[in-house]
């Protein structure tokens, strides 16, 4: 390897880690350095956070409306549906819909202490076991085991459009006054939406799925985007240390803005060396 | 130990899954292989818990609490017919493809048609001016569209590249924006997840 600064990448990692894992490491090894690095800041922050150093993370307004849109449903005595959308636990949608459940469990304690009814409706048939016991604990952990009804987690079909047919029913005829939709979504996400808002319900969405996002954004009232989808968790937690990962985000999205910015400057005056790194 | 053991798995798990994106190696890549085939078996199984549930809901409905009994008679006649055909003569039976094809397929389609009106009475209410953002985005929806359809070439000869040009710059860029972000909290959820802070999906998290 000549002396570019690729080729001092790769030697440094034959003396760090010999000839064979360089050789299998080819390829992915930009994004290996990047996830480790964003990694580590995630980390320290976490631990600073640990030590007492809480960081302030910015207001995400969806997620503080959800206590709005719970009030709203109290108030008028008329159900909250959540939806984790049609995610599974495998596959790329898998952490949105982690995601989805965590936020979930929020909603359900509330509920539970409020007494409204809540309705609980997911694509995918692997979630029900998770998503059941966690609404069951937030029922327990409010003081009112006795007020979760197992036909609140209701399971309508793991073919997409049989479920977004379901759950425009379950809107209509139980006359949902508050729709949470976070998780993965697709096809679906619009008629879902938009029959929501036709049954008068505020709606909360949040998806990491770009392409169905504008649908969220044009029907719901508040919409999670991006990255706020994966904190929501945390935000609603408060957990110190959770919100520490939370600020390490920020941190780890400038600097990828910081090697987007250079990256952009260097190509443009014919420099490419950030974009062959990369490239490793 | 009631969330110890699952956060361990879990990190376990998460750790092997990340290595095996990155290393190729003759005994780890096998197993995570091996791992994902467990993920199909458990799968199937969620499948028949969600089933029992799906048909309790229903009988209940029927039996106990006499609501919405049309509907769910409706969902456990159609139930049991596609599990009888299917079982008696198989998924690839003529008939069981006729049933398919003549009660699923266009009741699919029906959905999916529908999402067009949704899309445009939804547009309606986002497209409206109330804001410079709004007028922007009323404009670059107005411009796209025109761009997509062939009488917006007959107006302005250049309406296609400036569509194409909203499609492929601003937009590219957005949602390359977007992308790093969901990229970038996917990766800090999986670290709340591995050093055991993030337990919003154990139920017993509190």
């Amino acid at each position: 390897m000549q002396q570019t600064p690729c080729g001092l990448i790769y030697q440094l990692f034959t003396v760090c880690v010999g000839d064979d894992l360089l050789e299998i490491a080819k390829g992915t090894l930009s994004c290996l350095v990047l996830l480790a690095a964003c990694s580590i800041l995630m980390i320290i922050m976490l631990y600073a956070a640990r030590k007492g150093r809480v960081p302030k993370i910015r207001k995400i307004p969806a997620v503080d409306a959800i206590d709005e849109a719970i009030g709203r449903a109290t108030e008028m005595g008329r159900p909250v549906h959540y939806s984790t959308g049609t995610g599974d636990f495998y596959g790329y949608d898998a952490m949105v819909t982690i995601a989805g459940i965590s936020v979930l469990g929020y909603v359900a304690k509330k509920i539970a202490q409020y007494n409204t009814p809540l309705i609980v409706t997911f694509m995918s048939p692997e979630v029900e076991p998770v998503v059941a016991d966690v609404v069951k604990q937030a029922y327990l952990a409010a003081g009112r085991p006795d007020a979760f009804k197992p036909d609140m987690i209701r399971f309508i079909s793991q073919r997409q459009f049989a479920y977004a047919t379901g759950v425009i029913g379950i809107l209509n005829r139980e006359k949902v006054a508050a729709n949470v939709m976070i998780g993965h979504f697709m096809g679906e996400a619009m008629i879902i939406a938009e029959a929501g808002y036709m049954a008068g319900a505020v709606q909360i969405g949040g998806t990491a799925n770009t392409i169905q996002l504008p649908f969220f954004v044009a029907a719901c009232d508040y919409t999670l985007i991006s990255e706020e989808v994966y904190a929501a968790g945390a935000y609603l937690s408060k957990d110190p240390l959770q919100l520490g990962a939370v600020a390490g985000q920020d941190w780890a999205r400038l600097v990828g803005v910081v090697l987007i910015g250079i990256g952009t400057i260097l190509a443009t005056l014919g420099v490419t060396w950030v974009a062959d790194i990369l490239k490793l | 130990m009631k969330i110890k053991l699952p956060l361990a798995i879990t990190t376990i798990i998460l750790v092997l899954m990340v290595a095996d994106y990155f290393v190729k190696d003759p005994l780890l890549n096998p197993l995570v292989r091996d791992l994902t085939k467990a993920i199909l078996i458990m799968t199937a199984c969620a499948v028949g818990i969600g089933v029992i549930r799906l048909i309790k809901l229903n009988v209940d409905r029927i039996t106990v609490r006499k609501t919405n009994r049309l509907e769910s008679a409706i969902t456990l006649i159609a139930f049991a017919a596609f599990v009888i055909v299917g079982a008696i003569l198989g998924s690839g039976h003529p008939n069981y493809a006729y049933m398919f094809n003549t009660i699923i397929v266009p009741l699919d389609s029906t959905m999916f048609a529908l999402s067009g009106f949704y899309m445009a009475s939804a547009a309606y209410r986002a497209f409206r001016a109330r804001s410079e953002e709004a007028f922007v985005l009323l404009l670059a929806g107005v411009v796209v569209m025109l761009g997509q359809a062939p009488v917006g070439e007959v107006l302005w000869s250049a309406t296609p590249s400036l569509s194409q040009w909203i499609m492929d710059v601003p937009n590219t860029a957005g949602v390359r924006a977007l992308i790093m972000g969901i990229a970038i909290g996917m990766l800090s959820l999986t670290i709340r997840m591995i050093t055991g802070h993030e337990k919003g999906y154990l139920a017993s998290g509190e």
